[in-house]
């Protein structure tokens, strides 16, 4: 390779060692004087820095210099501070020392080779005699240093203090001249030849002589000796494999004539181990060794790199996007289950301890594999086996967090790249301290795979300690599953597990590879098929210290999508296995790395709002199926079973708009789920009497109505459930999630398709619904939102929710006559559309009874229901129950007590169509008698609130949305996360704070940041162009489109503007108004 | 051979804290416990003298075995209690004289306040007085989803398997109280979005909280009432039938504390079973 200077920009060099990009090195031995840095004067702190970093992420780094380490430790180890400095060693005085650091940072001496007094006598004779031959033969001065630890210094040059180590070249010259001037001909060699022959002669075994052109060196040591340290005490006592470790030095290569100072780092006795050298070399390099060149600015760079690699495979640094949970509180098990779930919208795996507790609830659940136990029960969520099953066993005893002592118990949830860490110090009753970390993920990236990487160090003690990981069938999934089966296998490794869901006999097959990395201790394995359960079990005997891994591979699949599910999960798990953790895990966490990029949500507050809104879209993400048709987002998603992973109006009204406007993909197939289930919606409208499509308000994997009949109260009365039998504005609400998405994307495929089949089937329903009296149109006998007023007559939400319907389904039917008249047509006869009904439902749409404004701008909710009991919700606080349950259920039902936002969500969804003034005098109305007893409330309150500036209100909304999982005082999570309530919190933001509205023709913005919020910064996607929002709280607006084609945004209140994708665009805030973006 | 747990109930002689005795039989004979009988007196005197002086009959009592302590009434029953490992005290919450205005006497009171066991207490003017024969086969336990409550659970639990009930668990909303607050805290949940799979998930979670380890061992049931705890208490006892209402506490009886157990003591009609959180 040809020399380059230092001088050299690396910035601009490729990196030319690849490994370091892609592999966790786990000790990285490097020289110092030459390679990490110029000299021993020059300031380190940039090097010291990337170091740090590597510490931070428990790579040992170790120093080998022939330097002593006072030296070392004042350039470089005295500034770093902290517990990680434990990973940092000094190998000094060339091999004679090595020095590491304890808890409190301070310096230990670990290894010192002592000299014998023979020893030391030995080594000042042979250096002596050395200096007396040349003298003798010459008239050369030389000099000997003595106080060095197991060496002597002959220095040939002493006039020339510090020679550089770019100066070899000049020095090299000096030192022949030098001596052949004074007459030793024989020169630099020579006089290396003669401390060679008298340390034989004087009976110096196993010396190590060396030169740096200036000195020969007679040494006890030399850099072999620190190598030798390293692969002894941290390689096979670590159990680090010879392929994770990197030495880097500047001199492997000869000197002039002589082995460089690096040469002795260079072993062919360990293979595996990489070298890589920064230095000119200017005689090329042992083979084995890779030369990079580039001095130490190449070495920072190297470091970088490979600081780079262990950030993508670590956790996250940014704290916002980390959830910690401390301890182990039994207590809050479950909520933690729900709040710390992987998934990846197919599959959803709740944050269980790997070793499942009483307290455990765990599950993995998949979309759209229900199970039917009885013909009197609905479709209920089939529970799969458990997969993060694991039991870690020190002499046949298991570790449990319930026995012996928790020294160190931590999980945490990297919402950035989909990860959950678990980290638990354990003492056992013997006193045995064993660390154990684990990091699973469901694959973004294959949502057919998960992984499980498990890490033991036992602390201070040796002894034998075996592991079993496997597939289990849990009590729940035993309930949900019949006919199962399970295998465990050797040759070739593989264990799995299969099920047939109780009821509606989908298969669901789980298959486990697991692989232990190369080491110094070689386990032995068994497959083993026991119980419930099949599990890989791992047995070592194991040296205090030493690292054990396992990578685990699940592969899930389900006859939903394959006809032979055995097959399919079987070859995968061992695909897995194949492609690795590392490949696993980094292809996830980009993955996630691009959701992020389109979902971002920035605020200018502090962490804990960060972590708020980082937690709704982290939940959103995972919760989305872009592949699936059949399946939709159930109102738990897939972090808990308490909704049965039942769909609900949720999913249209507060978690699509989320993905219409960021992945779009996922909208579309949960709306084509509402259309596959369109059977079902047909025959319930039929069942009750009416046309089109009834939707219902429960629906599993056929759209079936899975609503009970009946509840149980909690004061134990037994009530009709009147949901599944009056709440129909369920129809408009699907229809309404199909015009969003049409509006954002133009799929127009899409439409044609099957939304407008959706559109039109629904008008029918409403078509069919409405009652005709002295000529408006009414809808008696429903329940709106609000579930605390059952079987009310126009409810306003649903009056006007049917007429839109109508209206956009009118509208469809003129717009694709014009546009796709072919297709209208085949749809009309598919569905046996009349042409007159459209025409009808343009009638009932501008007929249909919503006059329920009264003179002082407050909308009616129903007929009848300002003659209720007016209850002002405030005179209720503090309260410790929904409103409902302290007045009861009767005196709810009659008082104007509402449950969640039924005016309010109706003014919302259709502000464009009310005068501002009707929806604040609404809005404070009920606001003062909402109780607030759904989880969907809060962010509607605050949403509305937010785009009518009432700053308190909305932050106090916004609040109490953000913590509806978070909080710890309710066990609310415990049966899964409140999606639908995340949702609403990401609209709130975007549409409330932010201001946003979309309309057909374009985007429109008006931002009412709270005072609290002093930035707000997210990403859009409309029609396929991705447009950047920054918006400075009372400043300006900044957006920036990317993609082609054309689009309008503009300020709310104003026209829309056409914006060209690339081009920059300002909108600022002046005299209390937004202006035109310029 | 496993040793006989001991209860203990504590006699002055006068015939108000005599209707304890009833109870105090019960509880020995469902439990299979040996009944200590304590009356704190200076001077010993015979067992005869002693029946007599207690208004007890030798015959009715059976194998009871009756004690004799000098000293402090309070500071000699909660001693001996703990001497013997007692697993529970009945006691009648007044002596020799009774004033519905006291909610118990001195005794009573240091007693009840002084007991790490658990204390079951008999109101002497209470309509269903606990007889010898009694057989209570549901407890009825309220409850308000803080710490020290759920912490409470688990020997309410093990009281009443050792009692032979059942349990229904009352949770009272509550106007005009916060809800509690500490991490794991299980009050009710503000949300019910849809009550007819919220409330059972609620009710399983919330039994879960209280059971730490393991399912309890006795048939449970969790129900929710509104308004004021004691009036919702009471009328939830006669609705349910219950026999027993056992509540958990902080062993407090100053101003301001332990309103539930007072109103209770004051009124109910049940004996009322108190453990030390």
């Amino acid at each position: 390779m040809p020399e380059r200077s230092n001088e050299e920009s690396t910035t601009k060099r490729e990196v030319s060692f690849p490994l370091i990009k892609k592999h966790l090195f786990k000790i990285i031995a490097f020289d110092w004087d030459g390679t990490a840095v110029k000299n021993r004067s020059v300031d380190a702190s940039v090097v010291t820095e990337t170091i740090e970093g590597l510490l931070k992420f428990d790579v040992l780094m170790v120093v080998v210099t022939g330097t002593n380490f006072q030296n070392i430790d004042r350039q470089f180890s005295r500034h770093i501070f902290g517990p990680h400095k434990q990973s940092l060693f000094v190998c000094a005085n060339r091999g004679s020392e090595v020095f590491g650091f304890d808890e409190r940072f301070r310096p230990v001496l670990l290894f010192r080779r002592e000299a014998t007094e023979d020893e030391n006598r030995l080594l000042d004779k042979v250096a002596e005699a050395t200096k007396e031959a040349i003298e003798h033969q010459s008239s050369a001065t030389i000099e000997i240093v003595y106080d060095r630890l197991n060496r002597r210094k002959i220095d040939l040059i002493p006039e020339w203090q510090n020679p550089q180590k770019s100066e070899i070249g000049k020095l090299e010259s000096a030192v022949q001249d030098r001596l052949r001037k004074a007459g030793f001909k024989k020169g630099l060699k020579g006089a290396f030849g003669l401390a060679v022959d008298d340390a034989k002669k004087l009976g110096l075994t196993d010396a190590r002589i060396t030169s740096d052109v200036k000195h020969i060196e007679v040494g006890l040591t030399d850099k072999s000796d620190s190598i030798r340290w390293i692969t002894t005490n941290l390689t096979k006592k670590r159990n680090i494999p010879f392929t994770d470790i990197l030495i880097l030095g500047d001199e492997f290569g000869p000197m002039a004539g002589f082995e460089g100072s690096d040469y002795r780092m260079y072993t062919a006795e360990e293979p595996g181990i990489s070298y890589i050298s920064v230095g000119k070399e200017p005689n090329g390099v042992p083979p084995g060794v890779n030369h990079v060149g580039g001095g130490p600015d190449y070495f920072v760079r190297l470091m970088g790199e490979q600081l780079g690699v262990h950030r993508k495979f670590s956790l996250t640094e940014e704290p916002s996007f980390l959830l910690v949970e401390k301890g182990f509180n039994p207590l809050r098990e479950r909520e933690i289950e729900s709040l710390f779930t992987v998934s990846n919208g197919y599959l959803g795996t709740r944050g269980s301890l790997e070793e499942e507790r009483y307290q455990s609830d765990p599950a993995t659940l998949i979309a759209g594999v229900y199970c039917k136990r009885n013909q009197d029960l609905g479709e209920e969520f089939a529970v799969a086996p458990e997969w993060l099953f694991t039991e870690v066993y020190v002499d046949d005893k298991p570790l449990s967090l319930t026995d012996g002592k928790i020294l160190e118990h931590k999980i945490t949830l990297d919402m950035r790249k989909g990860l959950v860490h678990r980290r638990w110090r354990h003492q056992d009753e013997s006193g045995r301290v064993t660390l154990l970390t684990f990091l699973r993920f469901a694959s973004l990236a294959d949502p057919h795979a998960a992984c499980l990487k498990i890490n033991i160090v036992p602390e201070n003690y040796t002894g034998r300690i075996y592991v079993r990981t496997g597939l289990r069938f849990t009590n729940k999934s035993r309930r949900s599953f019949e006919s199962l089966r399970m295998d465990a296998r050797d040759h070739p490794n593989l264990v799995w597990v299969a099920g047939k869901a109780a009821g509606t006999g989908v298969t669901v097959v789980e298959a486990q590879a697991t692989t232990v990395p190369e080491g110094f201790v070689a386990p032995e394995h068994l497959a083993k098929n026991e119980k419930s359960a099949v599990f890989d079990e791992w047995t070592w005997r194991v040296n205090m210290g030493q690292r054990l891994e396992i990578h685990k591979f699940v592969a899930l699949f389900t006859s939903r999508e394959t006809a032979r599910p055995e097959d399919k999960a079987r070859r995968h798990a061992r695909h897995l296995a194949d492609k690795g953790f590392d490949v696993m895990l980094l292809e996830h966490a980009q993955e996630w790395d691009e959701r992020w990029a389109n979902a971002y949500l920035v605020i200018d507050s502090d962490t804990r709002t960060q972590r708020w809104l980082n937690f709704a879209i982290y939940h959103l993400i995972s919760a989305g199926n872009p592949s699936d048709e059949k399946v939709s987002i159930s109102a738990r998603s897939l972090t808990g079973t308490v909704y049965e992973g039942h769909i609900f109006w949720d999913t249209e009204i507060y978690i699509l708009p989320f993905f219409s406007l960021t992945f779009p993909d996922v909208a579309r197939a949960a709306l084509m789920y509402r259309y596959h289930t369109l059977p079902e919606a047909r025959r319930k409208a039929q069942k009750m009497g009416f046309k089109g499509a009834l939707y219902a308000w429960e629906s599993a994997s056929t759209g079936e109505e899975m609503t009970p009949e009946v509840i149980v109260t909690s004061n134990g009365k037994i009530l009709p459930v009147g949901s599944g039998k009056l709440e129909h504005h369920i129809s408009a609400a699907v229809a309404r999630g199909v015009w969003l998405y049409w509006t954002t994307s133009r799929d127009t495929h899409f439409m044609l398709e099957a939304g407008a089949e959706i559109i039109f089937e629904t008008a029918r329903f409403w078509a069919s619904r409405v009652t005709k009296r002295n000529g408006r149109y009414h809808i008696e006998h429903v329940e709106g939102p609000d579930e605390y007023h059952e079987d009310v007559n126009d409810d306003f939400y649903t009056n006007v929710m049917a007429a839109w319907n109508l209206e956009r389904a009118s509208e469809l039917d003129a717009h694709l006559l014009q546009t796709h008249p072919g297709k209208l047509v085949a749809l009309r006869d598919k569905i046996g559309l009349d042409d007159s009904e459209p025409e009808q439902w343009r009638n009932i749409s501008a007929n249909i009874y919503a006059d329920m404004t009264r003179q002082d701008g407050v909308v009616e909710q129903f007929e009848g229901y300002f003659k209720l009991e007016d209850i002002d919700v405030r005179d209720y606080e503090p309260r410790t129950a929904p409103l409902d349950v302290l007045l009861g259920h009767e005196r709810a039902q009659t008082s104007q007590v509402v449950k969640q936002g039924d005016v309010v969500m109706a003014l919302y969804l259709l502000e464009d169509r009310f005068r501002e003034e009707i929806i604040r005098n609404s809005f404070e109305y009920y606001d003062r008698r909402t109780g607030h007893g759904s989880s969907l409330s809060p962010s509607i309150y605050g949403l509305v609130a937010a785009r009518l500036g009432l700053e308190n209100a909305a932050w106090k909304y916004f609040e109490k949305t953000a913590q509806i999982d978070l909080a710890d005082n309710m066990g609310n999570a415990a049966g899964g996360v409140h999606i639908a309530a995340l949702g609403g919190l990401w609209q709130q933001v975007v549409l409330g704070f932010g201001g946003v509205r979309v309309a057909d023709k374009g985007v429109y913005i008006h931002p009412k940041l709270p005072h609290e919020l002093k930035r707000l910064d997210f990403s859009l996607l409309w029609r396929g162009i991705r447009l950047h929002f920054k918006v400075i709280r009372g400043e300006k607006i900044d957006i920036i489109a990317r993609g082609k084609g054309g689009l309008k945004v503009g300020i709310f209140g104003k026209s829309l503007q056409p914006i060209i994708p690339g081009k920059h665009y300002v909108a600022l805030w002046k005299h209390n108004a937004w202006s035109k973006f310029k | 051979m496993a040793k006989k747990p001991a209860v203990v109930v504590p006699l002055d002689g006068s015939e108000i804290a005599l209707k304890a005795l009833g109870a105090a039989q019960a509880v020995a004979k469902i439990m299979d416990a040996i009944l200590h009988v304590v009356h704190v007196a200076e001077g010993k005197i015979s067992e005869d003298r002693l029946l007599e002086r207690l208004k007890i009959d030798r015959l009715e009592v059976g194998t009871c075995l009756l004690k004799q302590i000098a000293g402090n009434p309070v500071e000699a029953v909660l001693g001996f209690a703990t001497d013997i490992r007692a697993k529970m005290i009945i006691l009648s919450t007044h002596g020799w004289t009774y004033n519905r205005a006291h909610l118990l006497g001195a005794t009573g009171t240091g007693i009840l306040q002084g007991a790490a066991i658990p204390v079951l207490a008999v109101r002497p003017d209470m309509k269903k007085m606990p007889h010898p024969d009694w057989q209570p086969k549901k407890m009825l336990c309220p409850i308000n989803g803080s710490l020290s409550a759920i912490a409470g659970m688990k020997e309410i639990f093990e009281l009443a398997g050792s009692l032979g009930t059942s349990v229904d668990v009352l949770n009272v909303a509550v106007h005009g109280e916060k809800r509690p607050t500490g991490i794991g805290t299980m009050a009710t949940s503000e949300y019910q979005d849809y009550p007819h799979r919220d409330i059972q998930a609620w009710a399983e979670e919330f039994i879960r909280r209280c059971c730490n380890s393991k399912p309890p061992s006795v048939e449970t049931k969790m129900f929710q009432r509104a308004g004021d705890p004691v009036k919702a208490i009471l009328a939830f006892s006669e609705e349910h039938k219950a026999d027993l209402i056992a509540l958990t506490w902080q062993g407090q009886l100053e101003p301001g504390r332990a309103k539930t157990v007072k109103g209770l003591l004051k009124v109910t009609e049940l004996p009322v079973l108190v453990t030390k959180t």
